[in-house]
């Protein structure tokens, strides 16, 4: 994650890193790419991990901990899946120059 | 929920579930505002959001909360290993938590100065003071 922010301060311009070009390229390093896909499934996991025992700790119940325990599974794999879309269909964009 | 009356450590506990719900909310809405990279004219209409006073505001405040949330986890990690909660004794008066001691209490006061100079050097980064 910190590598992913310092990238915006790299340039030492944090409009110009935010230029159309500058962030399709970014896009379509495959290193970078690739860092992009690991924080996505990351963060996703974690965040809703975290969310899951937040809202576990202050109900109970089988049904409420089922709802809980699928809501935030699937709200994972939708959220990979629309991120992974992002990052894959940005790869084959071409720039005109 | 209530912070006050049990310490620093409480604070904290509230704190790090404040970060995380908040981290959580932006990374989604900045997943979803990332498709807009698809579309040239759509990117450029959405970077008005994030190129805006209170983009700049929303920014900083993830950074520092950033800051502490991943800070505060590197201390309950190294917590959950053992380090840094002293050693098991007979709780006798007048009953000092061990596993409070200075050092984690200066821990989470150091993590919560960090977080509020990464809030003052983003801000001065976004609006240039």
């Amino acid at each position: 994650m910190a590598l992913h922010i310092s990238v915006r301060f790299a340039t030492g311009n944090f409009a110009a890193s935010l230029s159309y070009e500058y962030v399709i390229s970014n896009y379509q390093n495959f290193t970078y790419a690739l860092l992009l896909e690991m924080i996505l499934i990351l963060v996703s996991v974690h965040g809703f991990n975290g969310l899951r025992g937040i809202l576990l700790d202050y109900r109970s119940g089988f049904k409420y901990e089922k709802a809980v325990n699928w809501g935030c599974f699937i709200s994972v794999l939708a959220l990979v899946t629309y991120g992974t879309i992002t990052i894959v269909l940005a790869n084959q964009i071409k720039l005109g120059f | 929920m209530n912070p006050t009356g049990y310490g620093v450590s409480r604070v904290s506990w509230l704190l790090m579930r404040i970060s995380g719900i908040y981290l959580l909310i932006f990374f989604v809405v900045h997943v979803i505002h990332a498709m807009s990279v698809l579309d040239r004219m759509t990117w450029g209409q959405l970077l008005f959001l994030t190129y805006s006073p209170l983009g700049f505001v929303v920014l900083s405040v993830m950074i520092a909360l950033g800051s502490f949330h991943c800070l505060n986890g590197i201390r309950l990690m190294l917590n959950q290993g053992g380090i840094g909660i002293g050693t098991p004794t007979r709780p006798d008066y007048p009953y000092q938590i061990q596993s409070m001691g200075k050092k984690n209490r200066l821990c989470i006061y150091v993590t919560m100065g960090v977080s509020a100079l990464a809030l003052y050097a983003a801000l001065g980064v976004f609006f240039k003071f």
